[in-house]
């Protein structure tokens, strides 16, 4: 016993000891947290997107704390992996107050019950918003089953972006607005080079990403669906989808218009643009701040080709919503009203980063009069564009479209056989007996 | 009589009171962090949630995860084929050049330890930073690797042997190509390997060469015949360690891969992305906890397959025969 007991004692005075300093850590680290922002109260906002979105809520979140001295917001910023986060805070409890949420997966938000209704919301400050001010697709995004659980605040249309420079350098004039797919095709075969006659094209006419997102302002052109109106079918087995599947198809593997696998990898879009490998592009308003960062080259926008159908193109929101467990609802309300009024609206559109979802406020900022591009051109396609037919089962369909889509990018399937495999797949999952 | 039992059960408990106390923040740690999340994913391998929804809205399916996963999920079998395909060229490939380096630098040169120093470095290096070096390396374009390939066949050309022609794959973005890649990639990463077989080496006595020097033996036949049955429990070690982390591999591939989904057409879709996929990306909490106690009863199984067959080639000096 008494051999044994000195270094007990000193053993178990240890642990007492290594517990103790434990327990003080976790002690002094709650206290530092409570004595923060001094009887501020503190709203979390949730968001993604490039270094310029984190500038603008930095200016947005100046003018909130200005407006509102009592409250202290602060700025949740993911630049990655936006989604897969939001999905664990809604699981654990830890939501942001507010909660930026994109229009596609919004009736998956809205079904996991983590989205307040905002009618009433809505009704209670019917002053504070002109919702015929809003562009006309806008609040039908964040719509579903007759509940509002997100207001939009910005949104983007799709354009064709083309590099001047390969335009001059080939001899070729500018796209004008009328232009038709035809058209668009003669002037990426017109655009396409190999300089140096190695066997290896060194300039491709035009870029279009294999995606179900990508591909659809094509496939509207020429008549074609993705799903039936009422969203309930797949409804791409059609002549129509398949010629415009077809016609894109061709531009990569007949063509050859279009990089093919590995032939210009690790390249994003604009760059592309920007370093004269591409000279078409389709993109989308957001693209706009980025090439405006490069000088050195003349770029201009045109409408995208109008096909057999007529003119199309897709338009995308992003919303604001509300958590469901949030303690700070109306601090939460309060800047979603703030970033949707006329003040808050013009912020964004100076910024040219999205299209501000006030028509009033984007006329007056996204159109820049100073700068060589019509931005209006981004205003007018808002009003012809057409929304993603979107489903509570966006996610899983997403995931098939993009398998067989990956086909047909490798050029390993053609545009009927996809069609006619994604049917039955499709069907199946909005039918909700799951892949 | 039970007086004393109960003293005796009192004074065992004081005893090691302390050491549980010292192993409590790992007990506890295991017990709620490990134990009690393998259990709620037994538990929601039966069950259907979508890993957003409140706890109550899971429900219970029986085996229908399982009988999907075996009956109809095509996918499930390709990331199998791609996660065997991986293990079957990575593991071997990456046990003797691992061996191989390791009888290499233990060597008794000038400056080893900075040659050591070189091979191990790529250890060191996290996962996801070395697969982003590696995609520019193999990137088709201007990866330095196709540049090489490309210099070769010029080479070739100039002294009119232009018939043999070196490929220039598309690696990553070739179906045929992207599976080869990430086991080069795998290999590039064997430091650790390479130093528990560094160890080993070290630890076989001397006198064995000595002897084997005496009886005139070339430095080959005492390689295989000294040296790779007096590692054998190293590589026995090594080669568990490997094939368990094969099976595993998720970070290099889900950073590396185009979209971070297992492309082209699906062929680096291993078993581990495939899991990450269905339970983050398709929402099907159930269906991957279904898919991961699948890949954790495989693992178990290989892994007993290995140490059963390490009685005919494993050698422990200290085992008597």
């Amino acid at each position: 016993m008494g051999n044994h007991s000195r270094p007990k004692l000193v053993s178990s005075a240890l642990v007492v000891v290594l517990l103790v300093c434990s327990a003080l850590g976790v002690a002094t680290g709650c206290t530092s947290r409570r004595e923060g922002p001094e009887k501020k109260t503190l709203v979390r906002f949730s968001f993604w997107g490039s270094f310029l979105e984190l500038k603008l809520w930095e200016e947005m979140k100046a003018l909130y704390e200005k407006r509102y001295p009592d409250v202290s917001l602060r700025l949740e910023y993911t630049p990655g992996e936006y989604l897969r986060k939001l999905r664990l805070q809604f699981i654990s409890g830890t939501a942001c107050d507010i909660i930026m949420v994109d229009d596609e997966f919004y009736p998956t938000y809205q079904e996991s019950g983590n989205l307040e209704d905002l009618k009433e919301y809505i009704a209670r400050d019917k002053d504070a918003f002109n919702f015929d001010d809003f562009w006309k697709t806008s609040l039908e995004s964040f719509t579903y089953k007759k509940k509002q659980c997100a207001l939009p605040w910005d949104g983007f249309s799709t354009l064709m972006f083309y590099n001047c420079d390969l335009f001059d350098k080939a001899g070729v004039p500018y796209p004008n607005d009328d232009w038709t797919w035809e058209d668009f095709k003669r002037l990426a075969i017109q655009l396409t080079k190999d300089f140096d006659n190695d066997g290896r094209i060194d300039q491709f006419g035009c870029n279009v990403v294999f995606s179900w997102l990508g591909l659809e302002s094509v496939v509207w052109s020429f008549g074609g669906q993705i799903l039936t109106p009422d969203k309930k079918r797949f409804a791409m087995n059609s002549r129509k989808t398949i010629a415009a599947l077809q016609y894109i198809y061709d531009l990569k593997y007949k063509y050859h218009t279009m990089p093919q696998a590995g032939e210009l990898s690790g390249m994003m879009g604009e760059i592309q643009l920007l370093t004269g490998r591409v000279a078409m592009l389709p993109g989308g308003a957001f693209a706009v701040s980025t090439m405006r960062g490069v000088e050195a080259m003349r770029w201009d926008v045109a409408h995208m080709p109008t096909g057999p159908a007529g003119k199309s193109t897709r338009v995308s929101w992003d919303g604001l919503a509300i958590y469901s467990r949030s303690k700070h609802k109306e601090k939460a309300w309060q800047f979603i009203k703030l970033v949707l009024s006329d003040e808050g609206q013009r912020l964004i559109g100076s910024l040219q980063r999205a299209v501000p979802v006030r028509k009033s406020a984007a006329y007056a900022t996204f159109v820049n009069p100073q700068t060589p591009q019509k931005e209006e051109k981004f205003l007018e396609a808002m009003e012809y564009g057409r929304l993603t037919p979107i489903t509570v089962k966006y996610a899983e369909m997403d995931i098939v479209m993009r398998n067989e889509l990956d086909k047909l990018s490798l050029g390993v399937t053609d545009p009927a056989t996809m069609v006619r495999t994604l049917e039955p797949q499709i069907n199946r999952i909005l039918s909700g007996k799951g892949s | 009589m039970t007086a004393i039992q109960s003293a005796n059960v009192r004074r065992a408990f004081k005893r090691n009171l302390e050491g549980y106390l010292f192993a409590s923040p790992c007990l506890v740690g295991f017990l709620i962090l490990t134990l009690g999340a393998m259990l709620f994913s037994l538990f929601l391998s039966f069950a259907e949630w979508d890993a957003q929804s409140p706890l109550k809205e899971i429900s219970f399916v029986g085996f229908n995860n399982y009988r999907e996963m075996f009956f109809e999920d095509e996918l499930f079998y390709k990331s199998l084929y791609n996660t065997a395909y991986y293990t079957f060229f990575s593991v071997p490939l990456r046990v003797t050049i691992a061996l191989l380096l390791a009888v290499l630098l233990n060597q008794k040169v000038r400056g080893i330890t900075v040659f050591r120093t070189i091979f191990y470095l790529p250890s060191i290096v996290v996962g996801a930073a070395t697969a982003v070096v590696w995609s520019w390396i193999l990137n088709p374009s201007y990866g330095i690797l196709n540049l090489t390939l490309h210099k070769i066949n010029l080479f070739l050309d100039k002294i009119y042997l232009g018939f043999i022609n070196v490929p220039e794959p598309t690696w990553l973005e070739s179906e045929f190509w992207s599976k080869p890649a990430l086991i080069i990639m795998s290999v590039w990463g064997l430091g650790s390997s390479m130093l528990i077989y560094l160890a080993g080496l070290q630890g076989v006595p001397d006198h064995l060469y000595e002897v084997a020097d005496l009886d005139g033996a070339s430095s080959l036949r005492k390689f295989w015949n000294i040296t790779v049955p007096m590692i054998t429990p190293t590589i026995f070690f090594n080669l568990i360690v490997s094939v368990i982390g094969a099976f595993q591999v998720f970070t290099q591939v889900y950073v590396i891969t185009v979209g971070h989904t297992g492309g082209p057409n699906n062929s680096t879709l291993v078993y581990v992305l495939y899991l990450y996929r269905k339970a983050f990306d398709e929402l099907q909490m159930g269906y991957a906890c279904a898919l991961a106690w699948v890949l954790f009863v495989m693992i178990l199984l290989f892994t007993m397959l290995i140490l059963r067959s390490s009685a005919l080639w494993v050698y422990y000096e200290g085992e008597r025969r």
